[in-house]
């Protein structure tokens, strides 16, 4: 039998927002926040890894000649 | 204080040419040639730049507005994989520090190439959104979320790359195949 309109179903489940524990939001921003600088920190030495290779001899040979003809 | 010549401008940013055009192409040689393109059109244009201002902003700019024509002017050529390509695109995934670093730049080489040269261009050479926003032509806005997309991106690739078995080798596409399909939008 369906209960009337209006009536209660038992305890109202709780939200996500109303379990959280005090400082939760700032608990995880602050993951969010190391999580994106290790992110930037990999790209960083995944730039780095080529910014520190020797420059090749043929690019300084093309640079020399190109400034040449300019 | 001397200014410095175009010549001797562009040898103090060729290892961050070299790096830029790197992260956009994922191919050593393909990146080199970018950089002489580069070289070539940065010194026919020399009379436009403005000594004081930002050069390497300047020959940034030229160098990704290169690689972008270019992109398009090939949109529909689907290149071979070569087989250096493939060897650096296939990874076993040991957790080793050398091979997770693997993934990292394989998960990286995957996302869209203006993903990549906004995050490259703030996260690693320090440019404020603004300065990214006008190597890139685009509004600053863009700038913040191609980075957002890319960050949230690299973040689901490597944790998916965390969850496979190690016998699992974790192929990613070509980059080449990646700008074709993005077509180098956002």
């Amino acid at each position: 039998m369906r209960p009337p309109a209006g009536a209660s179903k038992g305890p109202k489940r709780r939200s996500r927002m109303d379990i959280q524990k005090p400082g939760a939001v700032e608990v995880r921003e602050k993951e969010s926040v190391a999580k994106d600088t290790r992110l930037e920190e990999r790209v960083l030495a995944l730039y780095e890894e080529t910014v520190s290779e020797p420059i090749p001899d043929e690019l300084l040979k093309f640079l020399d000649s190109a400034n040449r003809k300019n | 204080m001397a200014t410095r010549t175009i010549r001797e401008e562009v040898l103090l940013c060729l290892p961050h040419l070299r790096a830029f055009a790197r992260s956009l192409t994922g191919n050593r040689d393909k990146a080199d040639d970018l950089v002489q393109d580069a070289i070539v059109l940065a010194l026919s244009a020399a009379a436009q730049f403005t000594p004081g201002t930002n050069f390497k902003a300047w020959i940034f700019t030229i160098l990704r507005n290169r690689y972008f024509n270019e992109l398009r002017r090939n949109k529909h050529v689907i290149e071979p994989l070569e087989a250096a390509d493939i060897a650096g695109l296939a990874t076993v995934a040991h957790h080793d520090s050398g091979l997770v670093f693997d993934e990292f730049r394989n998960a990286f080489m995957t996302l869209a190439p203006s993903q990549r040269e906004a995050l490259v261009l703030v996260a690693a050479n320090g440019f404020s959104y603004e300065e990214a926003a006008k190597v890139c032509d685009c509004a600053v806005g863009t700038i913040k979320s191609r980075i957002s997309r890319a960050r949230r991106e690299l973040l689901r690739l490597t944790a998916e790359d965390a969850q496979k078995p190690a016998s699992q080798p974790a192929m990613v596409p070509s980059p080449l195949l990646t700008a074709s399909a993005a077509g180098g939008s956002q």
